[in-house]
């Protein structure tokens, strides 16, 4: 655990956040899609970390540390004290922890679907898709699509980040108040329907409430495609110990006994990310 | 008792023993809350430990309990686990090895659902060399008996320790005991009876949550296991009830968070403690309440751990 200074915390609106602390690590020392733990120092109550997607990660400006963003909603204890946290407030922090999204190497197209919160774990994705696009020859690039899903427009932020990476966004609201009504399987479905056929080196990553990684999932299963779902569990630790974080996925694997046709993964060692095709959404959890 | 103005420049001796075991300092981790102590070796010096208790381990591996696995509840967690693990052969190939390499004590952690399985579990880790001693779980559902907890039943819980006692008669044999009992003390003699050779107390508190806004339990199997600060008080005084009430060590376990907290189950007459639920707040929580220990220690100019033991004073 790292002792952290907040930077800065300031609200974006449709009740989300930004908190931007100190950070133990620099930008090349995280993978997309991985994850700290975060706890406030010194309370019992709340006792535990709870884990947060590192957003984004800079280099130190004039020498000095780098820091990281976090970006949040106040459902709970501990983001309820994150909301009052200033300039100077102390946070404890691990990790970076978990494995992360990966880009195959036929990967030609990278859709990213990110539900509200979800949205916290895809800008570095987003990012390394331009860099890796920096390395590849120009017919080997990955063309990058963000679908941002929310309830409603005022809930539509960081736009602009995804945007200035190269990765262009399509939104969708279920009032029909921002970009396309519905929601972002709604948008999902009809991208899959007019590529069908084609082979475009699609790949699909998703973060998002459970149920719409569910739907992503099974879209991307009849439509034949690969996907990575970046999945939320209860963590009591983040680093493989309590086993509290446990996804049911298919498949036998030896010396891990069989249940449900599956086998239990931790989210915070094995996972967050996890092809999408493989989760047994019967047999996880449902919170 | 004195309150000395200055710190000790000597250091403290915190060496301990329990049950032959010697420790160099009482702070061991608990079971199921520090793996096989490869999870935790990138984020702190395992052999700053008294001792690793492993996850329980059974006689073969287990998937556990569906999730939602666990909670948080105010200052505490409660867990469901199911007691996942790999199984006694793959920890004696793949985790033993390493554990031994440490060269702090392993405490072996097991359970079985019936005798059988509690005996073959036991004589399997009681020939493992780096094996230090066995800890037995008698939390877990007797099927033998419908299901209940082994420790709900005092004769059942002598049958199954005097059972493990032969099966494994050359390590030392911890006994953890179940809280969810109406007297601890009858528990802990039926063990100490049956062989044991030091106690473990306590093991979590049967709880459960609700969520009021969906209406759902929190666990998958609706009742769960309390763990954590919360549970301190209760933990504190079974552990001095057990301990005025036997004869062989205590060890004390239950929502230890800082050097103090240790302290006070030493006082209360616990020989060691367990640090457990606070190793998921921070992995390094064990390290920070061995130095928490020796900074107490020099505050209150105490040269041995040990004099600690049992020197809680009744105002």
């Amino acid at each position: 655990m790292h002792r952290v200074r907040v930077v800065e915390n300031r609200e974006l609106g449709g009740g989300y956040h930004m908190l931007t602390a100190e950070s133990p690590f620099g930008p090349d020392a995280v993978r997309p899609g991985q994850f700290v733990m975060l706890r406030a120092p010194g309370r019992l109550d709340p006792l535990l970390p709870r884990p947060f997607a590192v957003f984004d990660v800079r280099s130190g400006a004039n020498g000095g540390p780098p820091t990281v963003d976090f970006f949040y909603h106040v459902i709970g204890k501990l983001t309820r004290l994150m909301e009052g946290l200033a300039a100077g407030d102390e946070l404890e922090m691990l990790g970076p922890l978990g494995n992360g999204f990966t880009l195959p190497r036929g990967a030609r197209r990278a859709v990213i679907v990110a539900g509200g919160v979800g949205l916290a774990s895809v800008l570095l994705l987003a990012r390394a898709i331009e860099r890796a696009n920096r390395r590849r020859r120009a017919d080997r690039a990955i063309e990058p699509l963000l679908i941002f899903g929310a309830r409603t427009g005022e809930q539509i932020v960081c736009r602009d980040a995804f945007e200035s990476v190269g990765c262009p966004v399509l939104v969708t609201t279920e009032d029909g108040s921002l970009g396309v009504r519905g929601r972002v399987t709604d948008a999902l479905g009809g991208l899959l329907a007019a590529r069908r056929g084609q082979d475009d080196g699609l790949v699909l990553y998703a973060c998002g409430p459970e149920g719409m990684l569910r739907a992503v999932s099974e879209l991307a299963e009849r439509e034949d495609v690969p996907c990575q779902a970046s999945l939320e569990a209860r963590m009591a630790c983040g680093f493989g110990i309590c086993l509290g974080c446990v996804v049911n996925v298919r498949g036998a694997r030896r010396g891990q006994p069989e249940v449900n046709g599956g086998r239990y993964e931790r989210a915070c060692i094995e996972g967050p990310v996890f092809n999408a095709l493989e989760v047994n959404w019967d047999g996880s959890a449902h919170y | 008792m004195d309150r000395p103005t200055t710190e000790s420049p000597l250091t403290p001796d915190l060496s301990v023993e329990v049950a032959g075991l010697k420790l160099r300092n009482p702070v061991m981790a608990a079971s199921g809350t520090f793996g096989y102590g490869d999870e935790a070796a990138p984020y702190m010096d395992l052999s700053a430990l008294g001792a690793i208790c492993t996850k329980g381990l059974g006689l073969r591996p287990r998937a556990g309990n569906v999730p939602a696995r666990i909670v948080e509840t105010a200052a505490g967690m409660l867990n469901s686990i199911g007691l996942q693990n790999i199984g006694v052969k793959a920890f004696e190939r793949d985790k033993l090895p390493l554990l031994r390499e440490i060269g702090v004590p392993v405490v072996a952690n097991f359970f079985g659902h019936t005798l059988r399985e509690f005996t073959a579990v036991a004589r399997r880790l009681g020939a493992m060399e780096g094996v230090s001693a066995l800890e037995a779980n008698i939390s877990c559902p007797n099927i033998d008996k419908g299901g209940f907890e082994i420790a709900h039943d005092p004769k059942e819980t002598h049958r199954f320790v005097a059972a493990a006692r032969r099966a494994a008669p050359d390590k030392p044999l911890i006994v953890k005991l179940s809280p969810n009992v109406t007297d601890i003390t009858v528990t802990a003699r039926a063990a100490v009876e049956a062989g044991a050779d030091a106690l473990s107390v306590i093991n979590t508190l049967l709880a459960m949550a609700v969520n009021p806004e969906t209406r759902r339990a929190e666990l998958s199997t609706v009742t769960g296991g309390l763990s954590g600060p919360a549970i301190k008080p209760v933990a504190l005084r079974m552990v001095w009830e057990v301990a005025r009430a036997v004869e062989v060590p205590v060890i004390g376990i239950g929502g230890i968070m800082s050097g103090e907290d240790a302290v006070e189950y030493l006082l209360v007459g616990a020989q060691a403690v367990q640090v457990g639920t606070a190793n998921f707040a921070n992995p390094r929580a064990c390290e920070e309440v061995v130095a928490g220990i020796e900074a107490y220690c020099r505050r209150h100019r105490v040269k041995k751990v040990t004099d600690l033991i049992g020197a809680m004073e009744i105002p």
